[in-house]
């Protein structure tokens, strides 16, 4: 187990849920896991509206949010967008974690700020392998901004 | 034009005479000086007698004067009681001069008291009112006084007249006249210069004495003579020129005899004709006239003569030649002019300016006939419209063939032509005439003319100002052409224009039509594009999902449940996940290639030879267990995108390598063609070994899922060289391949060895 950090999992695809549930698993990442099943509800929880909540009441960030493109009701690169417009989440390390491949897919994750962008690999034992690592590296080897608004529970 | 030979002669003879004109100042200069030598030699003759002649008269006034002043002082001594004794007196007179006519004394009361002749009035005469009388006792001075005819003598003398004083007292007067014989006779005994004359005068003006004609001039009044009157106005002895006694024009010099009591007592004039002072001058001057006049009358004759032979003959000569000329002969010629100088060299120049002539002439007159000719000649009509621009003055035969009327007709009568030509066509030719003519060039025209036999013909004429030498406006020059056909053929020509407008306009709807059409399919190819788009980007990210979940479960259901299955189940459940992984790679190869169609492009150089060495590593690398002998040329470059010219060696040397896979030696080989057909684009060639295939079905190895091996024998998705394909083309460039089932395959590749911009295929 990597620290007490929590990942965010914004993904549609009941499939790859388990499949990465189980990928983190295998990678021996035991962080907890919060699963959003499309854009809106992962701008809900990253960016609750204040009137909703108490100032107390605002949920942890995540240490690392894997985002997939294809999403239902706001896509993956709008979601971007807008943490990346807000002060509270644009140093929240994010890694676009989908099936696409398109040029214009790439470019604009990464010119709205995307730490990384990886392709899911169709074989699961190279899928676990790309799941350990990725939470290898954002959880363990890269410090994280200072503040940053994660804090340790 | 005749030559006026005698004002040429008249110029030439004056330039001559005008040439001696310096001569005949010298001789007149020279003359004159002799009349100056003349003048000065007589002058000093007679100005030497005339001093002479002074000298004696000062010597004999002066013993006179002694001797009345002796006689005085012996009357003084003698006189008596106041009265003079006559007794003494005559003795003191017998040793007196002869020169006196007589000698008289009076007292102081004029009374005469002595007189040694007897005198006419008696002794007892008083003289008291005499002017020699009072002159001398109001001078109590010698006075010698003008010639008068005195009372004592009776005939004319010279009065002299002498005081009788004793001391201071006047006593008396003492008269002693002389007889002008004795004044001739000074004169006489003074030698004159040969011709000359010697007068003197009293001071009144009257002639005492002459040496020669005494007889009408002595004792005359001559006082208002020219020669007197010039003398009496100097002081000194002095030289002139005026008309003397006798009217004769002399030489004078002059002098006087002056005397204390007295001032001038003579007046002396010694005087030469001019014509002996200037006789020898005048015969120099008589002769040198005469000289001059012979030397101009012959320079006169040389000049006239001369004139005629060696200017006017040759020039009437060459005047004749010029009228023949004019009048037309053109073999006139100027015979050749004797002698040498400027006139020879104007025959010679003038005899060639003849034959100029006449060969110009003669050319003038050929290009005249030649011009006529051509008139005639050439196919069109020529004419002469008059200055007020309505007659013809000339019009060629031509226009019989153009209208079929006789030229002579309408020379006569112009309305005969212009009856025949359209009222607008008449308009625009009368504007052209106005036209032509304010802008001084020439102006065309084109007019519809009714031929005599009723048919409608076009002419095309052309007119301009003609003008005299001198400016004024001669008439319109014209030229007409028959341009019917011409203007027939426009009219069919028009025609079929027209018609082919028409088929242009009805072929142009269809093409419109047509390219509506095309417009509209490739909206719909557009459409299928984006379409295309949409599936594949489904194909790469909706397909793939639930791929990894089948290959994901399998691998899960073995790892987890392994024990629960047989050993068919097993198997079985190896071939879900091979099948999911054969599915997976073909949908990457499928976006691959629509990649390749699609991603923009950027040239640049490449090292062919360096790539091929990095794709044959990573070959080696994912397959460490094979052997391959790999030959790359070293050098090879080539222009294109680095990333998809990486993907085409990926393709060409993954295959290469797959299918050399079953044999024991396995050897690749990459180059270039030695020969390129095009220095362009170079041909690169990938040899192998390998299994190869049959040549016949070539053409399909290019097209995408064309496989010619079961993928038991050799892996792969047949979407490789499809992918190849499309990268060389989207390169402009070219791909093919042979092979030998068993033996090996080649495929030969062109790149572009230029670094300019391939147009994307897009």
């Amino acid at each position: 187990m990597i620290g007490n950090q929590t990942i965010l999992l914004v993904e549609d695809n009941d499939d790859d849920v388990e499949l990465t549930l189980r990928a983190l698993r295998d990678g021996l990442i035991a962080n907890d896991l919060i699963v959003v099943r499309d854009g809106l509800e992962a701008l809900d929880y990253l960016i609750p509206d204040k009137k909703d909540l108490g100032k107390n009441e605002m949920p942890h960030l995540p240490a690392l949010i894997l985002l997939d493109l294809s999403l239902p009701k706001v896509g993956g690169i709008e979601v971007l967008r807008q943490l990346r417009a807000n002060d509270r989440t644009s140093s929240v390390p994010t890694v676009i974690l989908t099936s696409s491949l398109r040029e214009d897919d790439l470019a604009k994750s990464y010119s709205l700020g995307a730490n990384s962008y990886v392709r899911k690999p169709i074989n699961f034992k190279d899928f676990v392998e790309v799941v350990r690592q990725l939470g290898l590296y954002w959880l363990l080897i890269n410090e994280p901004p200072p503040g940053g608004g994660f804090r340790q529970s | 034009m005749r030559l006026s030979g005698g004002g040429l002669r008249f110029r030439l003879t004056s330039l001559l005479v005008i040439a001696l004109l310096p001569l005949v100042v010298v001789i007149g200069v020279f003359v004159s000086t002799r009349y100056d030598v003349a003048r000065r030699e007589g002058r000093g003759e007679i100005e030497k007698a005339a001093e002479m002649l002074k000298a004696r008269h000062d010597i004999w006034l002066a013993r006179t004067e002694g001797f009345l002043t002796s006689l005085s002082s012996v009357l003084t001594a003698t006189t008596m009681d106041g009265t003079p004794q006559c007794d003494a007196f005559q003795r003191a007179l017998a040793t007196t001069p002869e020169s006196f006519a007589n000698v008289v004394v009076a007292d102081s009361n004029g009374d005469i008291k002595c007189s040694a002749e007897p005198i006419p009035g008696g002794i007892s005469t008083n003289v008291a009112d005499r002017p020699s009388f009072k002159a001398v006792r109001g001078g109590r001075s010698f006075q010698v006084l003008t010639l008068g005819e005195g009372l004592v003598l009776g005939h004319q003398y010279l009065p002299i007249a002498f005081p009788w004083l004793d001391g201071d007292r006047f006593l008396g007067v003492i008269f002693a006249p002389v007889e002008l014989g004795e004044l001739s006779g000074i004169i006489r005994s003074v030698a004159m210069p040969e011709g000359s004359s010697a007068t003197v005068y009293d001071q009144g003006g009257t002639v005492a004495a002459r040496n020669v004609d005494e007889g009408p001039f002595v004792g005359t009044d001559q006082s208002d003579q020219e020669a007197f009157v010039a003398a009496s106005d100097f002081t000194k002895p002095s030289s002139f020129e005026a008309k003397g006694l006798g009217g004769v024009r002399r030489l004078y010099a002059t002098s006087f005899v002056e005397h204390v009591g007295s001032g001038k007592a003579f007046i002396i004039l010694v005087g030469t004709p001019v014509s002996v002072v200037y006789k020898g001058a005048n015969q120099l001057r008589a002769a040198t006239i005469v000289g001059v006049s012979v030397l101009v009358a012959l320079v006169v004759i040389a000049s006239f003569t001369g004139a005629h032979l060696l200017v006017l003959r040759p020039i009437s000569a060459l005047q004749g030649v010029v009228r023949r000329l004019a009048d037309g002969d053109m073999s006139a010629r100027p015979g050749e002019i004797k002698g040498a100088g400027e006139l020879r060299a104007l025959g010679v120049s003038f005899g060639d300016m003849t034959e100029a002539l006449q060969d110009r002439a003669t050319k003038l007159e050929t290009s005249e006939r030649r011009f006529r000719t051509m008139i005639e000649t050439i196919p069109a009509a020529t004419f002469l419209v008059s200055a007020e621009g309505e007659r013809f003055k000339e019009m060629s035969i031509q226009i019989t063939t153009l209208l079929g009327i006789d030229p002579a007709l309408i020379l006569a009568d112009p309305q005969i032509a212009y009856d025949r030509i359209g009222e607008g066509d008449l308009l625009r030719w009368r504007a052209a005439i106005d036209e032509c003519l304010e802008l001084e060039t020439s102006v065309g025209l084109d007019i519809a003319f009714q031929r005599a036999d009723e048919t409608w013909g076009w002419l095309r004429t052309h007119i301009r100002p003609s003008r005299n030498a001198d400016g004024s406006l001669l008439g319109f020059q014209g030229v007409a052409f028959d341009i019917s056909d011409r203007v027939e053929a426009q009219h069919e020509l028009a025609q079929m224009n027209a018609v082919l407008e028409e088929r242009v306009k009805s072929r142009t709807a269809e093409l419109s039509s047509l390219n509506l059409e095309l417009v509209r399919l490739n909206n719909g190819l557009m459409n299928a594009n984006e379409e295309l788009e949409a599936f594949s980007y489904s194909v790469s990210h909706d397909l793939r999902a639930p791929l990894r979940g089948i290959s994901g479960f399998a691998q899960l259901l073995e790892m987890d449940h392994a024990k629960q299955l047989d050993e068919e189940g097993l198997r079985l459940l190896g071939r879900v996940q091979g099948a999911a992984m054969r599915m997976g790679v073909l949908i990457d190869d499928l976006l691959g290639l629509t990649q390749v169609g699609k991603s923009s492009m950027s040239i640049e150089q490449i090292n062919l030879t360096q790539m091929a060495h990095e794709v044959v590593e990573s070959l080696a690398a994912s397959d460490p267990g094979r052997s391959v002998k790999v030959d790359i040329q070293d050098g090879l470059i080539a222009y294109g995108d680095h990333s998809m010219v990486r993907v085409l060696l990926d393709n060409l040397l993954g295959n290469a390598w797959k299918f050399t896979g079953k044999k024991s030696v396995a050897h690749i080989e990459l180059g270039a063609s030695s020969e390129p057909d095009e220095p362009r684009w170079q041909v690169f060639f990938l040899r192998d070994n390998g299994a190869g295939f049959d040549v016949a079905y070539v053409d399909k190895i290019f097209h995408p899922f064309q496989r010619l091996h079961t993928v038991e024998e050799f892996e792969g998705t047949g979407i490789g060289l499809a992918i190849v394909n499309r990268i060389i083309v989207r390169h402009g460039g070219r791909v093919w391949a042979t092979s030998e089932l068993g033996k090996g395959t080649t495929v030969f590749f062109q790149m572009d060895q230029m670094p300019n911009k391939i147009e994307s295929s897009q």
